[in-house]
């Protein structure tokens, strides 16, 4: 009892900025229950939570199979891919930020995305040439583009790791010219790609890394959800080694952070949570780099409430997003990898523009 | 060391994850295509259909169903009614839901609608998916207007538009066979502002240029794009491109390609413009199509601008 | 902690040599930090000064030669342990994200607490902002305060880090030019901190530019030059016109502080030395 108190008081105390927390995750769960209701299908709200009830055992009235079916098999899965891409990315890119001491890290930085954009154009259109993609779907099923995607994201990030890594020692400088190298290279090799692709190859290639969560159904929501959940309390357990890091590495090993450690271990769990969200969704640019942003802006760089703050910001940003994507052109949907771009950019030069002054790069 | 336990938990979780999820995925598989085959004999009450691709599109409308079609992708564009239904996004990237909402009770789809989780999403929804395969010859046309039908009960309606498909096509089989001259044909297909792409082997373009009585003037496998150097070492007596591709690009850009002019075809200005929907499809026009492109082929009226004519 | 013992010999170099890039930096250097004592270390611009701070730092190994702390060689001891007995104050610490000053001197209490912060260590941070007097920049954003309050808010910082000694056990505080932003009476204030840490067993080595600053609060001088230790010994014994000369190419007059009894060093009036143009030609 006495004990139980104890962890609980550390664990509150150990959370910075609890009102703004609160404020997100309270927006988060408004903007989740808005998204069931809303799509193609119409769905009223009484209906939602009828549906909702009757999945956990307290409905009253008998829902209507076909909103019953939409809501659980096809909304729900896709609001909680979103949420687990959405804060993936969003930690990833303020993890990045701080390795890189620099607030305009990206997790695209590292080489992930292009390196997972990569795998993904080789299985669409090398793959036709070896019989590769036959190859990789009688393998992986439907399966084959996302775990393409994983391997070749987390390759990318290895190598850029491994350049920028000599006698045990990571040079950030290093990883972030090696990391450009890298993208441009996985450019060109996705532009070759993209050359010899015929249309439909090509089509596909494009829809990918327009991003989207249209793949989304509970068994990728549980295959994913492991990477993201083991990638966000790995980098919260590292969350005041980061704000230690942000003094620079020398003082950060002075005040005793193992320091290529911490950013062996950052670098290669962001690639890992990246990695398993592209391979699935596609790239889905922006967020990683404006909700972190966002948040220093509101209440400062600490990571105790950065990192919270990403997760649910970021998780918040992507369904917002999504319900947009799946909505304004209905029947038929937008990429959503357009709509964050789309939307980030404009309110990421307001806030720029609002802040010129304090920022001084 | 400790990334290295991250990296095993992670895999480890995944196996198990996927293995967990294996099952009842296939489970609701087998459970929808027992749905799907009720509701396909039930032919009686007027279906609602939503088709996916250009030419399912205008079989379904060929075999009268137009009315019952409630929805449709962006790539059907004939007959000119279909473009004011409803739009769910491009075949190859359709939204489950989107689709949901038009509350169809069949979806009729061609070769490489998906992706792969919509489709299954709304097959367990209980909704019939029927996709064909694409044709690769003439019999393989007719027979995916006979399996259209055959799924949306119109099998009656399917005769008459065979019968025409084939006196069409017979038609310009007649013509071909009339020449004596094989002529080279280039097909250009224009994709983007700055790339074009010439059809080779086992495509769609070459199927429709050897049935014309041509000779399809590159022998390389699928699409490449076109260099001046092939260009003048291909040899093409006609250029074959579809009617948007000429129309985005311009006549006159086209003779103005590089190496064009040292070609039989630059030298006489022989261009073959076409719906790309009709030539391409291997729909319920395949006849007329083949019949357009075998007349200007063989008998041109107006050698110097074939391009007027429609 | 405990095997570090009561009558360890301090931070110490010996025959220390350090390369970086072909290039020899440091040579043959002997040199230790006592524990309760302030050392200076002094010298020409290039000289290896702060190369020889960051070694002892931890931060740079040996490329010849030995470096310790007590009984125990440097590199034996774990970086989490040196963190909890030894800080570091930087010349130059950049920092580009919002942090509240308070915040900035609580990360010295993280080699203490692994990141749960105990109400004891924001009673010891705000004890070391009275005592680096900047008790009223707690709520300020570090990117906004001045380059002068900045160094300050560090070097709180490193006082977290290390004070209060209670347990009397030696420590170190290594100070890279701690004086370069601030005024007279805050650089004066700094030194007098400082040199009361070692009222608590802890061991002080600054590099400084400004001699009188070292002969005024060192108890200990080292002079470097090229690398090389050139002198050491008390402000007295090292600060004379000769030893000034060869070190810094350079005449000064060495005369007494009238209070203290510290030697004060002016520059020889008018006599430009070695930097003399040659007007010759």
């Amino acid at each position: 009892m006495f004990a139980k108190l104890k962890i609980r008081q550390i664990a509150a105390s150990s959370l910075r900025n609890p009102a703004y927390l609160n404020g997100i995750a309270l927006v988060l769960v408004a903007l989740i229950i808005v998204s069931l209701g809303a799509g193609a299908v119409k769905i009223s709200p009484a209906q939602v939570l009828g549906v909702l009830l009757k999945s956990i055992g307290l409905g009253v009235a008998e829902p209507d199979l076909a909103h019953s079916y939409v809501l659980m098999s096809i909304r729900l899965p896709r609001i909680a891919f979103a949420l687990l891409i959405g804060s993936s990315l969003a930690v990833a890119g303020a993890c990045l930020q701080s390795v890189y001491r620099n607030p305009l890290a990206d997790p695209a930085l590292i080489g992930v995305s292009s390196g997972a954009a990569v795998g993904v154009a080789l299985t669409l259109v090398a793959g036709s040439f070896f019989g590769g993609t036959a190859f990789a779907r009688a393998f992986f099923g439907i399966w084959s583009i996302p775990v393409a995607g994983f391997l070749g994201g987390l390759a990318a990030t290895m190598i850029v790791f491994r350049l920028a890594t000599r006698n045990g020692r990571t040079d950030v400088a290093t990883m972030l010219l090696a990391g450009i190298a890298i993208n441009a290279f996985c450019g060109a090799l996705i532009g070759l790609m993209s050359y010899l692709a015929d249309d439909a190859q090509l089509r596909d290639l494009t829809m990918w890394t327009l991003g989207s969560l249209s793949g989304a159904n509970w068994t990728t929501v549980l295959t994913l959800t492991p990477f993201v959940l083991v990638g966000l309390v790995v980098l919260w357990r590292n969350a005041h080694a980061l704000n230690v890091l942000l003094l620079g590495e020398a003082e950060a090993f002075h005040l005793g952070t193992d320091v290529d450690r911490l950013k062996r271990r950052v670098v290669i769990t962001a690639a890992l949570m990246v990695g398993a969200g592209v391979g699935f969704a596609g790239v889905i640019g922006f967020v990683g780099l404006v909700v972190p942003h966002i948040l220093r802006l509101v209440a400062g760089a600490e990571h105790r409430f950065v990192l919270p703050g990403s997760a649910l910001l970021g998780a918040l940003m992507l369904v917002a997003a999504d319900l947009v994507a799946r909505t304004i052109a209905a029947p038929a949907e937008i990429p959503i990898g357009v709509i964050t771009a789309l939307l980030g950019a404009p309110f990421f030069i307001w806030l720029l523009l609002r802040n010129r002054n304090k920022w001084r790069l | 060391m400790q990334v290295k336990t991250i990296v095993t938990w992670m895999f480890l979780l995944i196996v198990l994850g996927s293995v967990a999820c294996e099952r009842p995925v296939e489970h609701e598989n087998k459970d929808s295509k027992m749905v799907s085959e009720h509701v396909a004999v039930d032919v009686e009450k007027p279906q609602r259909i939503v088709a996916l691709g250009g030419p399912i599109t205008e079989i379904v409308y060929a075999l009268g169903a137009g009315e019952e079609v409630v929805g449709a992708d962006i790539t059907s564009t004939y007959p000119e009614s279909v473009t004011a239904l409803p739009r769910v996004g491009m075949f190859r990237s359709i939204a489950a839901e989107g689709v949901l909402s038009l509350t169809p009770t069949m979806v009729l789809g061609i070769e490489g609608v998906g992706p792969d989780t919509s489709v299954e999403q709304i097959r367990a929804a209980g909704i019939d998916v029927e996709i064909f395969d694409e044709p690769q010859t003439f019999e393989q046309a007719k027979q995916r207007v006979e399996l259209v039908a055959k799924a949306i009960g119109r099998t009656k309606e399917a005769e008459s538009v065979i019968e025409t498909m084939r006196s069409e096509y017979d038609q310009a089989i007649a013509v071909a066979g009339k020449s004596s001259v094989q002529p080279r044909v280039l097909f250009l297909y224009a994709r983007g502002a700055n790339t074009l792409l010439v059809g080779g082997k086992n495509t769609t373009a070459e199927t429709m240029i050897t049935l014309a009585g041509g000779l399809n003037a590159v022998d390389f496998e699928g699409f490449k794009p076109l260099s001046p150097e092939g260009l003048i070492a291909a040899k093409p007596d006609v250029l074959l491109m579809a009617e948007k591709g000429v129309e985005s690009l311009g006549v006159d850009a086209i003779w103005q390609l590089n190496g064009l002019d040292q070609t039989p075809a630059g030298r006489n200005r022989r261009l073959i413009a076409i719906d790309d929907a009709k030539l391409l499809g291997m729909g319920p026009r395949f006849g007329s199509a083949l019949i357009e492109v075998t007349t200007q082929l063989h008998e041109p009226k107006d050698a110097g601008n074939a391009v007027g004519e429609r | 902690m405990t095997v570090l013992a009561m009558d360890s010999p301090g931070l110490w170099a010996e025959n220390l040599h350090i390369k970086q890039g072909g290039k020899t930096i440091l040579q043959d250097v002997n040199l230790r930090v006592s524990p309760g004592k302030v050392t200076a270390l002094v010298g020409p611009s290039g000289a290896g000064k702060s190369t020889l701070l960051r070694a002892l730092a931890g931060e740079i190994k040996p490329s010849s030669g030995k470096l310790g702390m007590g009984p125990h060689q440097l590199g034996e001891i774990s970086i989490g342990k040196l963190a909890k007995i030894r800080a570091v104050l930087p010349q130059d610490s950049s920092l580009h994200f919002p942090f509240k000053a308070l915040d900035v001197v609580l990360m010295g209490r993280a080699p203490h607490n692994a990141g749960m912060e105990r109400p004891l260590d924001t009673e010891i941070a705000r004890k070391a902002m009275v005592f680096a007097r900047i008790s009223h920049l707690e709520d300020r954003d570090f990117e906004t305060l001045s380059g002068g309050e900045r160094q300050r808010v560090h070097f709180a910082r490193t006082l977290a880090q290390i004070w209060p000694n209670s347990s009397r056990v030696p420590m170190y505080l290594l100070l890279d030019e701690p004086t370069a932003h601030l005024d007279m009476a805050f650089a004066q204030a700094l030194m007098q901190c400082a040199a009361y840490l070692t009222t608590s067993n802890i061991g002080v080595l600054g590099v400084f530019h400004d001699l009188n600053l070292a002969a005024q609060y060192a108890d200990h001088i080292v002079i470097l030059r090229d690398g090389r230790v050139l002198a050491t010994g008390s402000p007295s014994d090292v600060f004379q016109p000769e030893l000034l000369r060869e070190a810094f190419g350079w005449n000064a007059i060495i005369i007494q502080h009238p209070t203290t009894g510290r030697p004060v060093v002016l520059s020889a009036e008018g006599d430009m030395g070695d930097f003399a143009p040659d007007l010759s030609a």
